[in-house]
């Protein structure tokens, strides 16, 4: 066998991510800054927490691939600054979104109270009716907590958002919450898919991000 | 190596699941750790010299690779079990690997050897700046050469120049940053100087107290909008610097100590303390630290604004600058619409002046050039240029989408060569200085540092190059395109123009 390894290891998964996908999505993440969204990422990416994970400035982006319910999916995860100065780039986000992960931190009140406004935003610049995942992030500083799991299901219910509560540290529900956005993703493709069909308009153009 | 992947075959150079840049040095312990244990090791083949397969049968599947370095140490793989051909294949199409076919294979049909050697971007000599190699770096001798008997800078140019091409001394930043950096004028004596430090610590001070007799209301507003989000990201700043590393590390209070004052009406804005950081490793003094990062946010264009319009004007130059010297880079940018002229792959080069793209020795060279002001104030877009002359090959050949050329460009960050793209900025300036016509909208580009660009006498036309809005005519006074085939066609860009403004590639 061979040891040495000059353009490092293959990423994980990598066999699922030779395969071309079935489905493709755009995902962005938002929230206020330091809820953990480029931390969820890291651990959804390499199975491991880095507590050291500097501020996102700019945008990341990354694709994930996923095999659910004997299907290929490929996601392409948009990580945003929770603290976006750029108006004009955030817009171009929403719109191409198919699906949103809206995270905040059970720890930090205010970054509950302001899930609010990133609902305004979704509203304002999204597609109606694109799928949102309601995240409560940090569940291993159960000690520190500040919101109650009862007050983010309300709200989810409230808006209609799917919810859970997960940890980046621990991995508690992380992949849990991805694999149930992308049924979400796969339902809600389908019935736009269903409607082009009934009403004959010119079909929904999916742009690719792969 | 892994596979080529049509992706990004740029990438091969690094790590596929670079996309993380600040795990690398966890990874690369966690690497290390393993050699120790079990004599795993990593090579780097983009940082080799050649690749040779030695083959001992006949179908070319068993037998040697072997590993050279520049310093010609040797690895050496056997390959008893098949699989070397596979390797052939790879390599073959590996782009950065070209095939040296050696003169004995010619005559005999068997094929018993093969060799490859590592490509690796350079510049060729004509693509420099004339006068690259010309400075040496700025050491405290060459300082004390630019400074007369009361301590004043003699030739403010001199110096600027001397900086712009060959950096500064680690021994002298802390001394002559500030100067960039507007604290001191290049015209203050060394007591003035003195004087003025000692005045702006009392000040900073000040500002400090200020900070400390807030009433309850107003720190509790004042934790929620600025100290909370600045507690969290200092902590998190060049940990892997010694400067900063270690728990409750006293230099990273002081950071924070001088990132919460600086502005209660701009405030905070994530990405600050990477600038500020590298500053206070060099100047050490907390309230010069804190007085040069003033001059830094005021005086310099890639500031962390929070306005939009402000990105939108570098963004601007950037697209028109790209549009004159990579024209199809440009090309290609057109092609994606909006989306692909909003640059989003460069938005983070710009806020932070290149601090995540390279590594700190190299981001801080190019910091100096860009303080410098040599010739214009906006160096930093052509060192955005510089790598997508460099590095924005494949994004044409596969003509990536504006998500593919971000995660392109994304996966280069820590993998580009610093020195070669500074270089290569350094003299994309140089023919950016050359043009006969300059666009009306670049007009600005050079106007803002004293004399400019144009002080030889030599001032280029100005073409008028899109509509303005507001006036009638050019107010750059710009006429319209000389080379324009038809009369009534101001404000459209003819391809006939970009001719003329062709760099040599």
């Amino acid at each position: 066998a061979m040891t040495a390894d000059g353009a490092g290891a293959a990423p994980r998964g990598s066999s699922e991510a030779s395969l071309d996908p079935d489905h493709l999505y755009n995902v962005l993440f938002i929230g206020d800054s330091h809820v953990g969204k480029t931390s969820f990422l890291f651990r959804l990416h390499t199975d491991t927490f880095n507590p050291d994970l500097t501020a996102t400035v700019g945008v990341d982006y990354q694709v994930k691939n996923f095999i659910v319910d004997n299907k290929r999916f490929a996601l392409c995860l948009w990580d945003s600054a929770g603290q976006e100065r750029y108006h004009s780039i955030t817009k171009q986000f929403f719109r191409k979104a198919d699906g949103v992960v809206l995270m905040y931190d059970i720890t930090s009140e205010y970054s509950f109270s302001d899930v609010r406004y990133w609902l305004s935003c979704i509203q304002e610049g999204a597609e109606d009716g694109v799928p949102i995942l309601l995240l409560g992030n940090k569940t291993d500083c159960a000690a520190v907590r500040q919101v109650p799991t009862m007050e983010g299901e309300r709200l989810a219910k409230e808006h209609q958002l799917m919810f859970y509560e997960c940890s980046a540290a621990s991995g508690h529900n992380v992949s849990e919450s991805m694999v149930n956005l992308i049924r979400l993703l796969k339902v809600r493709e389908d019935e736009l898919k269903n409607k082009a069909e009934v009403v004959p308009q010119p079909p929904q153009k999916k742009k690719g991000c792969c | 190596t892994s596979s080529a992947s049509s992706l990004d075959t740029s990438a091969q150079f690094q790590e596929n699941n670079g996309q993380m840049q600040s795990t690398r040095w966890d990874e690369q312990q966690r690497v290390f750790a393993l050699e120790q244990v079990c004599g795993v090791f990593r090579v780097d083949l983009g940082q080799m010299r050649s690749l040779r397969l030695f083959f001992s049968d006949e179908a070319c599947t068993c037998g040697q690779l072997v590993v050279a370095s520049r310093e010609s140490q040797y690895k050496i793989f056997h390959f008893h079990h098949g699989g070397l051909d596979k390797l052939s294949e790879v390599f073959q199409q590996w782009k950065y690997c070209t095939e040296t076919h050696l003169k004995e294979q010619q005559l005999s049909d068997e094929k018993t050897c093969m060799q490859f050697s590592i490509r690796r971007p350079k510049l060729p000599s004509s693509e420099t700046h004339p006068e690259e190699n010309t400075y040496k770096r700025l050491d405290v001798a060459a300082w004390l050469h630019h400074l007369n008997e009361s301590g004043q800078v003699e030739e403010e140019y001199k110096l600027q120049k001397a900086i712009f091409f060959g950096g500064i001394d680690i021994s002298i930043r802390g001394e002559v940053w500030p100067f960039l950096l507007h604290y001191y004028s290049y015209e203050s004596t060394s007591e003035e100087r003195e004087a003025l430090r000692l005045q702006k610590r009392k000040e900073y001070f000040e500002i400090q107290e200020k900070r400390l007799s807030m009433t309850a209301d107003e720190q509790k507003e004042f934790w929620r909008k600025v100290q909370f989000t600045v507690d969290k990201d200092v902590v998190r700043t060049d940990r892997s610097n010694q400067f900063f590393r270690g728990e409750d590390n006293p230099n990273v209070e002081t950071m924070r100590r001088g990132v919460l004052v600086f502005n209660p009406t701009i405030g905070y804005s994530q990405g600050m303390s990477d600038l500020v950081a590298p500053l206070l490793a060099e100047v050490l003094d907390e309230s010069d630290t804190f007085w040069c990062f003033v001059g830094l946010m005021q005086n310099t264009i890639f500031v962390s604004s929070p306005r939009d319009e402000d990105m939108e004007k570098q963004l601007m130059y950037l697209r028109e600058l790209l549009r004159l010297m990579h024209p199809r880079f440009y090309q290609h940018l057109s092609s994606l619409g909006e989306d692909g002229l909003q640059m989003l792959f460069c938005h983070r080069w710009i806020l932070l002046c290149f601090k995540r793209e390279f590594p700190d020795a190299e981001a801080l060279r190019m910091w100096e050039a860009c303080w410098a002001h040599y010739q214009t104030d906006y160096f930093h877009l052509f060192i955005c240029v510089a790598i997508v002359v460099i590095y924005g090959d494949d994004v044409i050949e596969q003509q990536l989408a504006t998500d593919q050329m971000l995660l392109h460009f994304g996966n280069l960050a820590m993998h580009m060569n610093g020195e070669l793209v500074l270089r290569k900025a350094r003299s994309l300036l140089y023919q950016f200085h050359l043009l006969p016509r300059i666009p009306c909208s670049l007009h600005d580009l050079c106007k803002l540092c004293g004399t400019g660009m144009w002080d030889s006498g030599f001032i280029p036309a100005v073409e008028c190059s899109g509509h303005h809005p507001e006036s009638e005519s050019c107010p750059y006074g710009g006429l319209a395109e000389v080379s324009s085939p038809k009369p009534g066609s101001e404000g459209k860009r003819s391809l006939k123009t970009r001719d003329v403004f062709a760099f040599r590639k």
